[in-house]
């Protein structure tokens, strides 16, 4: 940008601020406007999570085919992302599997700790093809000392009139030693 | 430079409530449906996606992440552009001719029976200091003198407050209607016959969701929701998905498709102060300004043959119709009246019934109007078709509180 | 970790670097030139294995570059920086029917990219890069993602300094997320700024030696399944 025939551009030179803290916003050092937003949706989930919802309902873990590409899937969907069919035949599957991934959680949503830190993972549910397939957990009944890839869980599920179609029918998944 | 033409186009029905489907289902239908129709396999021959989606609207953050499976998109470029549909249009337009991509898919929806609250939503789109208290809890004015919220009880925070006298986020309309008509000499009457004449299409339309054989009489006598409009000038929401496949003309001739070119498209933003831009719709003369020059268009009233334009209130038409050029400022009434935006008039203008006769679809909207378009160039109009349809032009707006808009146009090979 | 026996003390590594990168960069949230292995392994545990000094702080901030076309550009300068390619690139949303240990995702991007830019051979043509670094383990996921090194060598590379700012495959050199701060939408644009800079010979304390020629950025998106790409070569 030296020479005198190019256009001239400007940038700041030192763009770094200065620190704000969350009490300067609590004891209003800061000028700000405050909005909360009523904000709802509720979503309509469609056929094949219905079902798989409705089949959590009565204690069942469910899967579907998708034949073209030899697949069993879970959480079911009414189409394959992999071929773009639609996906065909339900199969209910065990409430078991094993640990694929898992971490143990410290914090809340709003980054407050939490005492006793919370196991959370994905399964990967037998019957399930290919591996990894299944779905996001709680778990249970073990230490986090215990906990590692590869481990075999079972579903704890809740008592049936409290079931309600929903992911947490299931309330974890605990450690899981036999067939 | 290669030409971008249309080669495939699909959609779902439109209907004011969906509760059988989730949004991916209606995305999956639409994309299927257009692919079919280009005879392509998303998984082989598609070499971008496009999704044109908004948040808020969808009840996600990140809502891209929810797009790649349902579209056929996984493992592959695909992004979310967060606008009207017609932005994806331009999106791909640009990948294409630059050579970047071969075909590309562009997909918009609405699933705005899942949103409770899209009053809530739009309000929130408002400037947060100075205009959304205004627009929140009113606080009437006091003749008696006295502070209204004295200072042992002040007045609660926006949106913590349990008064439930608050301002529908369309009272914008209301205020541009007002100027509109004033500066136009046009009538509440003429405004009414926009939605007589739409929701009239609509019938021709089997996916339209908001037919209605009424009378000038029927829209004056609805009720005023923000004076001057009344509640049937309001156009309103609906759930639908449309998809648009895009090629270079090589791919296009390959296919043996007969090609329908996007021969120009521009897009425009205003400034958000409400205040202080005024209402006489610049995003929509200077977007149409760029598409035009783009498609060689010179004399628009001449070359144009049909448009959609955007109704989601029906002064909207007529202001829009102004804007772009297509009408005189304060003539558009003039040509309403003398017929002329009929079906069998000399410029079809909503063939399809319009966001008045098929239903306001969001981000949809830009796409649902190029459907129309499309669907018209091709001869598939069935009995709203159109004779001779050479160009036609598809205009959105992002609805209020935006100064935002796009335009789209389309020519026959 | 389980996968490829990745030892914590290497993930941390990262880290360190980072904020000692930073050092020199006037944005930067979390410069230290100070820091050690042990500060980090030693930081308040987040969700195990994730400690607070493995991630980046949300900041704000802004980032803006200007491009233009070929034909103008002497009007402005006589030493531009070309943006040579870019790809982007989404995998499915069912992310729990995934394997999380190798992110293809990245690699279709960068494949396009490095197809558009004319890169045959990514470990030879690219000098540096701008890695999406917001938490330390990132990284090396994303070196690997990049073709820049096998499936879990990123650690090893890590370890013997070949990621250093004078190391023969700079990472971060900016100081990346963990250092300068993660501004969410605006860390690619930060991430391209670094790259012009640094292959602009105007990057001052952070400069690069030995003037890089082609430098590559990339980030992340959405729940762990999006990525773009962009490759830029000094004039
Ligand atoms: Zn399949």
């Amino acid at each position: 940008m030296e020479k005198s025939n190019k256009k001239e551009i400007t940038y700041p030179k030192n763009p770094a601020g200065t620190h704000l803290r969350s009490s300067d916003i609590r004891n209003k050092v800061i000028t700000h406007s405050w909005w909360e937003p009523e904000i709802q949706y509720a979503w309509s989930i469609g056929p094949a999570m219905s079902k798989f919802l409705h089949g959590l309902k009565e204690g069942k873990i469910l899967g579907i085919h998708c034949h073209k590409c030899k697949r069993l899937i879970t959480p079911p969907r009414s189409f394959c992302e992999y071929c773009y069919g639609p996906t065909d035949t339900w199969v209910e599957l065990k409430d078991t599997g094993t640990i694929n991934t898992y971490s143990i959680s410290y914090l809340d949503p709003n980054a407050n700790r939490i005492e006793d830190p919370i196991l959370i993972g994905v399964i990967s549910i037998d019957g399930a093809y290919p591996k990894p397939m299944g779905f996001m957990h709680y778990f249970g009944e073990m230490s986090k000392d215990e906990i590692k890839i590869g481990m075999r869980v079972k579903a704890v599920w809740k008592p049936e009139n409290e079931r309600e179609g929903a992911i947490t029918d299931i309330k974890y998944f605990k450690p899981y030693g036999g067939d | 430079m290669t030409r971008v033409c249309v080669i495939g186009i699909g959609h779902t029905d439109f209907n004011c409530m969906t509760p059988d489907v989730n949004w991916k289902d209606i995305m999956y239908e639409a994309c299927q449906k257009a692919y079919a129709d280009a005879s392509i396999d998303p998984r082989k021959d598609i070499t971008s996606f496009i999704t044109c989606a908004e948040d808020y609207w969808e009840g996600f953050s990140i809502f891209d992440e929810f797009v790649p499976d349902q579209i056929g998109a996984v493992l592959r470029p695909c992004c979310t552009v967060c606008g009207d549909g017609i932005y994806g249009l331009g999106t791909a337009y640009m990948q294409i001719q630059s050579g970047l991509m071969d075909v590309v898919s562009i997909e918009a929806h609405s699933k705005v029976s899942d949103l409770l609250t899209y009053g809530d939503v739009m309000l929130h789109a408002f400037d947060p200091i100075y205009d959304r208290p205004v627009s929140g809890p009113v606080e009437r004015p006091n003749y008696s003198g006295l502070p209204s919220y004295p200072p042992e009880n002040p007045k609660p925070l926006a949106g913590k407050t349990d008064e439930t006298e608050r301002v529908h986020p369309y009272f914008l309309a209301g205020l541009e209607m007002q100027h509109y008509l004033r500066n136009t000499n046009t009538t509440e009457e003429d405004c009414a016959m926009i939605a007589v004449k739409n929701k009239k299409n609509a019938f021709l339309n089997p996916y339209a969701d908001y037919e209605a054989n009424i009378t000038v009489d029927h829209v004056m006598k609805s009720e005023y929701c923000f004076k001057p409009l009344k509640k049937l000038d309001i156009s309103p929401n609906v759930d639908g998905a449309i998809c648009f496949v895009l090629a270079n003309e090589k791919i296009t001739r390959e296919l043996g498709i007969e090609p329908i070119y996007l021969s120009g498209f521009g897009w425009c933003s205003e400034t958000p102060w409400l205040s202080t831009r005024g209402m006489e719709a610049e995003y929509a003369k200077k977007s149409a300004a760029m598409a035009y020059k783009m498609a060689g268009i010179v004399n628009p009233r001449k070359e144009i043959n049909i448009a959609e334009i955007d109704d989601r209130f029906t002064y909207k038409e007529l202001q829009h119709l102004e804007a772009i050029g297509l009408a005189r400022k304060g003539e558009a009434k003039e040509l309403l009246r003398e017929g002329a935006l009929e079906i069998k008039g000399s410029i079809p203008i909503n063939s399809s019934g319009g966001s008045l006769g098929v239903g306001n679809s969001l981000e949809a909207t830009g796409l649902q109007k190029s459907l129309e378009i499309v669907t018209q160039l091709r001869g598939h109009a069935g009995k709203r078709q159109i004779p001779d349809v050479k160009v036609g032009l598809a205009q959105s707006w992002r609805e209020i509180p935006s100064g935002s808009g796009a335009v789209a146009i389309f020519t026959r090979g | 970790m389980t996968v490829y026996d990745v030892k914590k003390e290497d993930i941390a590594r990262v880290s360190v670097k980072n904020k000692r990168n930073a050092v020199g960069h006037p944005c930067a949230q979390l410069a230290d030139p100070n820091i050690t292995v042990e500060d980090v392994l030693n930081s308040e545990i987040m969700a195990w294995p994730v400690q607070r000094l493995d991630i980046s702080p949300p900041s704000d901030g802004a980032a803006a570059l200007i491009y233009c076309s070929e034909d103008i550009v002497r009007q402005y300068t006589d030493d531009p920086v070309w943006v040579d390619g870019v790809g982007w690139n989404i995998d499915s949303t069912m992310w729990t029917n995934r394997d999380l240990y190798f992110p293809r995702y990245v690699s279709e991007a960068a494949k396009m990219a490095y197809k558009m830019a004319g890169i045959h051979n990514p470990r030879k043509e690219i000098d540096f890069a701008e890695p999406y670094d917001p938490f330390d383990y990132k990284e090396l996921h994303h070196m690997e993602g990049l073709l820049l090194c096998d499936k879990g060598q990123a650690p090893i590379l890590t370890r013997e300094g070949v990621t250093q700012r004078d190391g023969d495959l700079p990472i971060c050199p900016s100081g990346g997320l963990l250092g300068v701060g993660n501004p969410i939408a605006a860390t690619m644009g930060q991430k391209a700024c670094e790259l012009y800079w640094q292959l602009s010979g105007k990057a001052g304390k952070r400069q690069i030696p030995g003037d890089p020629m082609v430098g590559v950025g990339q980030a992340w998106g959405d729940i762990m399944q999006m990525a773009t790409v962009i490759c830029m070569r000094r004039g």
